[in-house]
């Protein structure tokens, strides 16, 4: 026990960290010049910049120091510029998914891009009067549903701009899409994000456009489409007790129902008498996709006949219901079924 | 996250119509119940999205947006972004405290005094005012105008040959905070640092 003492101490002391062990600094950095300018600042209150920020703009970061660690804490951080445009994207989509924005690859959707405090005005700067708007798609990693462990985004490398366009005039922008446009070998099972960005503009326009600092950013997440696959089954067998058979559900998307249902005759698009399989339903509220396995035991009562049935998996999702998968004929003959043994004594 | 899986043991015959009505009732209220109406679909293909996707539109060709080649886009020369604070200053240290300038605020260092700029911060953090009240007799500090922080403006000979008399390490400062000075005609927004600022 003694070798935790000192640990215990330690951390001990570090919760009760007193306000007086940190010192608070303000750095401002002007954008052109790389000029950097400390003032210090009492633990609360307010004050002006005594002084202005450059033609680019001046980033003011807040700093908090712990004194006996030297760790730093970097509390805030804001771009001032004598120019500022502003930009707002709200991403709509058939997910009322509260937080983040997210669809599935054969989804519309549309993006609202409202910009304002772009300024032509005697005098301007350049940049004051543009901005960037690019539009960029990056695929998860094979097997993986996010860019967990890089930071929590796309490199370079696997990130790809597929449109970019310059915005001169205030007001709303309306982009509409029909789907996502990330690409794969298997449309039905791409999945990664789409990302809108607006960034100011240094360059004034010339070629090559130089990108400076992001003014708004949102991103789209984009799901697969599930699908699903029954085993266990013969469609050339005849069963008069239907063994277990397995579901397997692949990429369930994160808002959604699933189960498998039977009927009588083959795959319909409105089957009278069809039955829900009580133990098939899977509940998925979740922030990515998920992977299940059902297995459907004892359901010779669900055949009041022999005959040929269809088996599918539905799953409906914000965007409606998908049939995933059919196995049809599962053929039931209850002619077959052992009535009894007869033995002879001889 | 909330995640129901329903029971995939087998269950007793008898026990299969109670379920089922109860399942029935349950089925409305959870997952994807915001999607729209409609009869269930086959679940669309590879095949069937290629044709759906021949047709990519650009919408960024809408009114409002002059479209450019994503090729044409630049990056432009390294934003200036403090990763960290301690890593983007000069320590100054003495007597068991120790400060933060910003690199390049330091204009002069007598040999005497290179022990005080400090690789790692060691003993009490202590505001600049407060480091540089405590230290007046080897800290001189000397007001500079944006200008000549910018580089745009040189300080005068007269001045630099001041700072070496002095015998004590300057600090530029602005309205009373340390800031950094760029030599003139300086690339790239490099920053003088320390050790190439004059010393004796």
């Amino acid at each position: 026990m003694k070798h935790f003492v000192p640990f215990i101490m330690l951390l001990a002391g570090g919760l009760r960290a007193a306000p007086e062990d940190y010192v608070n600094f303000v750095r401002q950095i002007q954008q052109d010049s790389g000029v950097e300018w400390d003032v210090t600042v009492a633990p609360r209150g307010e004050m002006l910049s005594p002084e202005g920020v450059g033609p680019a703009g001046s980033l003011f970061q807040l700093w908090s120091i712990h004194g006996p660690t030297a760790f730093e804490y970097h509390l805030d951080e804001e771009f001032v510029s004598a120019y500022s445009p502003s930009a707002k994207i709200v991403i709509e989509t058939g997910d009322p998914y509260p937080h983040i924005a997210r669809t599935r690859v054969d989804q519309p959707f549309e993006v609202r891009i409202d910009i304002n405090g772009l300024t032509h005005e005697n005098g301007a700067p350049v940049e004051a009067g543009h901005v960037l708007l690019t539009h960029s798609m990056a695929r998860y990693p094979q097997g993986r549903h996010s860019f967990a462990g890089q930071g929590g985004g796309a490199s370079q490398d696997q990130s790809e701009v597929i449109d970019a366009g310059t915005v001169s005039s205030n007001g709303l922008i309306l982009l509409e899409y029909a789907h996502t446009n990330l690409t794969g070998p298997d449309l039905t099972k791409v999945e990664g994000e789409e990302v809108w960005t607006v960034s100011a503009v240094t360059g004034g326009g010339t070629d090559p456009l130089e990108e400076a600092d992001v003014l708004e950013i949102s991103k789209l997440q984009v799901w697969p489409i599930a699908e699903a696959a029954f085993t266990g089954v013969d469609p050339a067998e005849k069963y008069s007790e239907v063994p277990p058979i397995r579901v397997r559900l692949m990429d369930l998307y994160p808002d959604s129902t699933t189960w498998v249902r039977v009927y009588a005759g083959p795959p319909a698009g409105d089957p009278e008498g069809a039955r829900e399989i009580s133990n098939s339903y899977v509940v998925i509220e979740d922030s990515i996709p998920q992977d299940r396995t059902v297995t459907l035991e004892e359901i010779e009562s669900l055949f009041e006949t022999s005959g040929s049935y269809t088996l599918e998996v539905l799953h409906r999702t914000p965007f409606g219901t998908d049939i995933l998968t059919q196995f049809f004929p599962l053929q039931i003959d209850f002619s077959i079924r052992v009535r009894g043994t007869v033995y002879s004594g001889n | 996250m909330r995640l129901r899986i329903s029971n995939p043991r087998a269950m007793k015959t008898t026990n299969v119509a109670i379920i089922a009505l109860a399942c029935t009732a349950l089925s409305p209220l959870h997952g994807g119940e915001a999607g729209a109406q409609g009869a269930p679909k086959l679940r669309p293909s590879h095949a069937d999205l290629v044709k759906r996707f021949e047709k990519r539109t650009r919408p960024l060709s809408v009114k409002g947006v002059e479209s450019i080649e994503a090729g044409r886009l630049g990056r432009s020369k390294e934003r200036i972004v403090a990763p960290t604070l301690v890593g983007r200053s000069t320590i100054l240290s003495h007597g068991g405290r120790w400060t933060l300038v910003p690199k390049g605020a330091v204009l002069f260092v007598p040999a005497v005094y290179c022990g005080r700029i400090a690789e790692k911060p060691s003993g009490k953090l202590v505001p600049w005012i407060e480091f540089c009240s405590r230290n007046r007799g080897w800290i001189h500090t000397e007001t500079v105008t944006m200008e000549q922080a910018r580089g745009e403006a040189v300080l005068s000979e007269e001045v630099t040959e001041t700072h070496k008399r002095l015998g004590r390490l300057v600090v530029a400062v602005l309205h009373g905070g340390p800031i950094s000075v760029k030599a003139p005609a300086e690339e790239d927004g490099e920053l003088s640092r320390p050790s190439e600022i004059a010393k004796e």
